[in-house]
């Protein structure tokens, strides 16, 4: 039998709701509408984007309830589907990639984000080569370090929501991580 | 030199992992110790954790409660089609009801006119099923008796899922034995399908190390084919996380005895992340070795997915390909193949899998 990794309060709500009680869904809802929303603006790099993700996650979740074991937590099945709905979209406004042509891929939009938070960034300017860097990094190698550095995920949750195995997890983090560095020192150069 | 490219390699990741504290105690030890003798390990690791720590300090975002409210609006729109699609699926049962619930308003016998009602449709449909047998008789049974050349798609699809793969001469270095079964749905009974190789086919030389392509999410697409391509009996799909940037897939498959001759870019309508290849091989023991190698290669979970010709049929395998991860499809073609693929919401590219297609 699996155990059970899905809080009491989230497998009650889950149960309420399955039973009928769509509205209990909203409190699934509001409790984790914000902490996908900022992971999917990192890995869509558009809010608008991000935000329509996060709507159809929720709306994909309710209706694949019933097939939610509860052996993973509810957080994890849901960023996977929110991730792969992100991926979906991503794909369709990526233009064709040839091998001679990988370095003319063109940028995606990123919206005006507003100030950063005094806390945490020393600079403003960090925060821009941070922006300016995740741009360029491959969407693989974007997604893993925001379920890493920003969700704080360990890699065997990483490994269920990007569908890899764990060997896989490690090793594409440590290149994701070398390939920011080498990014970020681009920008500063 | 190689080698030396391998420990570097290796020991960064066993860093990478040391800093995510997802190590046992003895490579932790061994990562300490890196850190403790080489300065360069020790500020690589310094230089990971700064970019982890401006990762979590970039802003956070919000949604307000009218997010929440749409979400159940939209939820509701969902409960609501499900609704209507339930009703819709059983007509008869739903114009019953709804027939019965109208009745019973200012009607003092409902069930009984009901009744009635069903009685005398039961009759008609006894009338018809007995002019159905009647022209039965007369006209369609007399031409059941006739031989018939070849058995149905119909009954090849009945047929027991497993079946033997013919015995063609094996390629270089590989053999068939009694072992070497695959389900097999149906028959194949076309060539390869041609849309596979539309698009230039780029020849490569032996030896060329496919990289991804750099911040580009890695589309590479090799398309491997034993030669003569009249030959080729089997395909070997491969689909390897872009995380697999630097490898060799021709030095894979001719460790394999697997022929290569070209590399096909990735088109419009296969814009997958993931790097792929599509092979062919000339037995099934070379894509089983294949599949082991690369397993192995890439510390990798390795799926081996029969695929039937009504897959084919429905397109070329690079438009199943496209379409297979649309997991939410409620197409009866989607879903099958989604079945195929062992795919359910949620799912998504990025384990290995293998699309096999056989010929016959």
């Amino acid at each position: 039998m699996n155990q059970s990794k899905t809080s009491q309060t989230d497998h009650q709500i889950i149960c309420c709701t399955l039973r009928g009680d769509s509205e209990m869904f909203g409190q699934l809802v509001h409790k984790y509408q914000n902490r996908l929303y900022s992971s999917m603006v990192q890995i869509t790099r558009s809010e608008p984007e991000a935000e329509d993700v996060v709507q159809d996650a929720f709306v994909l979740a309710f209706s694949k309830l019933h097939s939610f074991k509860g052996s993973s937590a509810f957080f994890t099945w849901l960023y996977r589907i929110a991730y792969n709905v992100a991926i979906t979209r991503i794909r369709r406004r990526r233009p064709t990639i040839s091998l001679q042509g990988a370095d003319e891929q063109s940028r995606l939009d990123f919206p005006d984000l507003g100030p950063a938070p005094d806390a945490g960034l020393r600079r403003d300017e960090d925060a821009a080569l941070l922006h300016a860097a995740l741009d360029r990094l491959s969407q693989e190698h974007r997604a893993i370090l925001v379920l890493r550095e920003m969700e704080e995920l360990e890699y065997d949750a990483i490994s269920e929501i990007l569908d890899l195995p764990v060997g896989t997890v490690r090793s594409r983090l440590h290149r994701a991580r070398g390939r920011l560095w080498e990014l970020l020192q681009t920008n500063v150069d | 030199m190689a080698d030396q490219n391998k420990l570097e390699f290796k020991n960064q990741q066993l860093l990478s992992a040391y800093l995510d504290g997802e190590l046992g105690a003895a490579d932790r030890a061994l990562a300490e110790s890196l850190i403790r003798k080489n300065p360069h390990y020790a500020q690589l690791v310094e230089q990971w954790r700064e970019s982890g720590i401006d990762l979590r300090a970039l802003p956070k975002y919000s949604l307000g409660h009218e997010f929440t409210d749409r979400v159940l609006d939209e939820v509701e729109k969902v409960e609501q089609l499900k609704h209507q699609s339930k009703l819709s699926s059983q007509p008869h049962q739903n114009v019953e009801a709804v027939r019965e619930a109208n009745s019973n308003v200012g009607s003092a016998t409902p069930v009984a006119k009901s009744s009635e009602q069903t009685r005398s449709r039961l009759a008609l449909v006894a009338i018809g099923v007995l002019c159905a047998w009647l022209l039965l008789t007369l006209f369609a049974l007399p031409a059941l008796f006739k031989p018939q050349p070849e058995a149905s798609i119909a009954a090849k699809v009945a047929q027991p899922a497993t079946a033997k793969i013919p015995a063609e001469a094996p390629d270089v270095g590989s053999t068939i034995t009694d072992s070497d079964t695959l389900p097999v749905v149906e028959t194949i009974s076309n060539d390869l399908p041609s849309a596979l190789f539309e698009g230039p086919i780029q020849r490569v030389p032996r030896g060329m190390v496919l990289k991804n392509t750099q911040d580009s999410g890695g589309e590479v697409a090799a398309l491997t084919v034993s030669e003569p391509r009249q030959n080729v009996e089997q395909m070997l799909y491969v689909e390897l996380g872009s995380d697999n940037e630097h490898f060799d897939i021709e030095k894979v498959l001719t460790n394999n005895s697997i022929k290569t001759v070209g590399v096909r870019e990735s088109s419009t309508d296969k814009e997958l992340s993931d790097v792929e290849a599509i092979c062919v091989v000339a037995s099934l023991d070379q894509m089983h070795r294949a599949a082991e190698q690369m397993a192995d290669e890439f510390s990798a979970k390795v799926t081996i997915v029969p695929v039937p010709a009504t897959a084919i049929n429905a397109g070329s395998a690079t438009r199943l390909e496209s379409r297979r991860f649309n997991s939410e499809s409620t197409d009866p073609e989607i879903v099958q193949l989604n079945e195929w693929f062992g795919l359910s919401a949620g799912d998504d590219s990025g384990s290995i899998r293998f699309l096999i297609l056989l010929k016959r």
